[in-house]
């Protein structure tokens, strides 16, 4: 990093100003309901669709220490047990209908548990 | 308090545990790459978005002028477009332009995942629910780092990392399970995700990239296949009638 803190806040602002616009020229633009059965079906599937790629497979490392390296969040491949476990309970819940929060809170549980339990037994 | 606004916050919860992770995460990368300490907090107050956050600390890192971050925080946060047009179809139509100008703040892959949940049209109260207690959890991590982030223990924190997969689960299986398409739908980008990852380095796109090629070649083939006919059954949200998701 070589910005000055003065480049560093034009930097800020304009990419604020940026993501701003993207994300509310649409709204504004249509404002409709539409009718074209492809658009339809295409703007009901895509955030599923985007969701699921966000998913698979970064889930299975997304409890990495990020103090270490935060970098790697999202590009390291190596699968965690905690998260692994993490994604079956979040799986087996969602199957049963069970709503957000629960699923959230009981996926970090399972990882909080899982992790301190392989921290111990020393993994 | 307005039953909706309130509704809102408490369906963000998920979003807000989840932020509170990521945004910490952030402010830690953004001090560790040389960021003075208060440009993540303002990144965080006038952004909200992880994939852009990262990726303006990230090209800074390589070296480059504004210019170049500006290029890269577009291009990656093309997804809001898609986003945006996605909740665009569930407003409700009492929602005014200064209004549509305000939810455009909450246009995050999170919160229109929640909004979208909802089998209704949105309201603007809805929206500023889950807006107000994701802004808080991302701007509170962000804080956290800030401030040393002594206050969580640092294992409390990598657990809440799963967070927000678990709620992007928990939206995208209820549906999978009912409907044939959507479940192929969802299969074919976690596959193409994961093949895209595990390119050779040299021609692999990055993870921002991965996620939109999946996500929208995904999205063209199921809505080629099984297009859909413009549903007029939406029904208002309402703070009197209970919402079908609080019978599941």
């Amino acid at each position: 990093m070589n910005l000055t803190a003065t480049q560093v806040l034009y930097a800020v602002l304009l990419t604020a100003l940026i993501t701003y616009l993207l994300r509310a020229v649409p709204l504004l633009l249509l404002r409709k309901q539409l009718t074209n059965p492809f658009l339809v079906a295409l703007f009901k599937y895509m955030p599923f669709a985007l969701l699921s790629a966000m998913i698979f497979p970064d889930i299975f490392n997304s409890t990495a220490d990020i103090t270490i390296d935060p970098a790697t969040k999202n590009d390291t491949t190596i699968p965690l047990i905690s998260a692994i476990m993490g994604f079956i309970v979040a799986l087996i819940l969602s199957l049963k209908d069970k709503k957000l929060p629960t699923v959230a809170a009981a996926a970090c549980s399972v990882a909080f548990i899982v992790e301190r339990i392989s921290t111990l037994l020393n993994f | 308090m307005n039953k909706l606004l309130k509704k809102g916050l408490i369906d963000a919860l998920p979003i807000f545990f989840g932020y509170l992770s990521v945004g910490f995460a952030f402010g830690i990368y953004a001090l560790k790459s040389g960021f003075p300490i208060w440009s993540p907090i303002l990144m965080s107050l006038t952004h909200l978005s992880g994939t852009g956050q990262f990726a303006l600390v990230k090209v800074a890192n390589t070296g480059s002028g504004i210019f170049e971050i500006c290029i890269a925080v577009s291009v990656l946060n093309i997804r809001y477009i898609l986003m945006a047009l996605a909740i665009s179809q569930r407003l409700s139509p009492s929602i005014s332009i200064w209004q549509r100008l305000m939810i455009a703040m909450a246009d995050t892959d999170e919160i229109i995942a929640v909004a979208l949940k909802s089998r209704t049209l949105v309201t603007f109260s809805y929206m500023m629910g889950l807006f107000l207690s994701s802004y808080a959890g991302w701007n509170l991590g962000t804080l956290l780092s800030a401030l040393g982030g002594t206050l969580l223990p640092q294992c409390v924190i990598n657990a809440l990392g799963i967070a927000l997969y678990a709620m992007f689960i928990a939206i995208i299986i209820p549906d999978a399970k009912r409907h044939r398409p959507m479940l192929y739908c969802i299969s074919i980008a976690a596959i193409l995700n994961i093949i895209l990852k595990f390119l050779p380095t040299d021609v692999r796109p990055n993870a921002s990239w991965s996620i939109l090629i999946a996500g929208i070649v995904a999205a063209v083939i199921i809505s080629a296949i099984y297009p859909e006919r413009a549903s007029t059954s939406l029904e208002e949200q309402s703070d009197i009638v209970p919402q079908k998701e609080n019978k599941q």
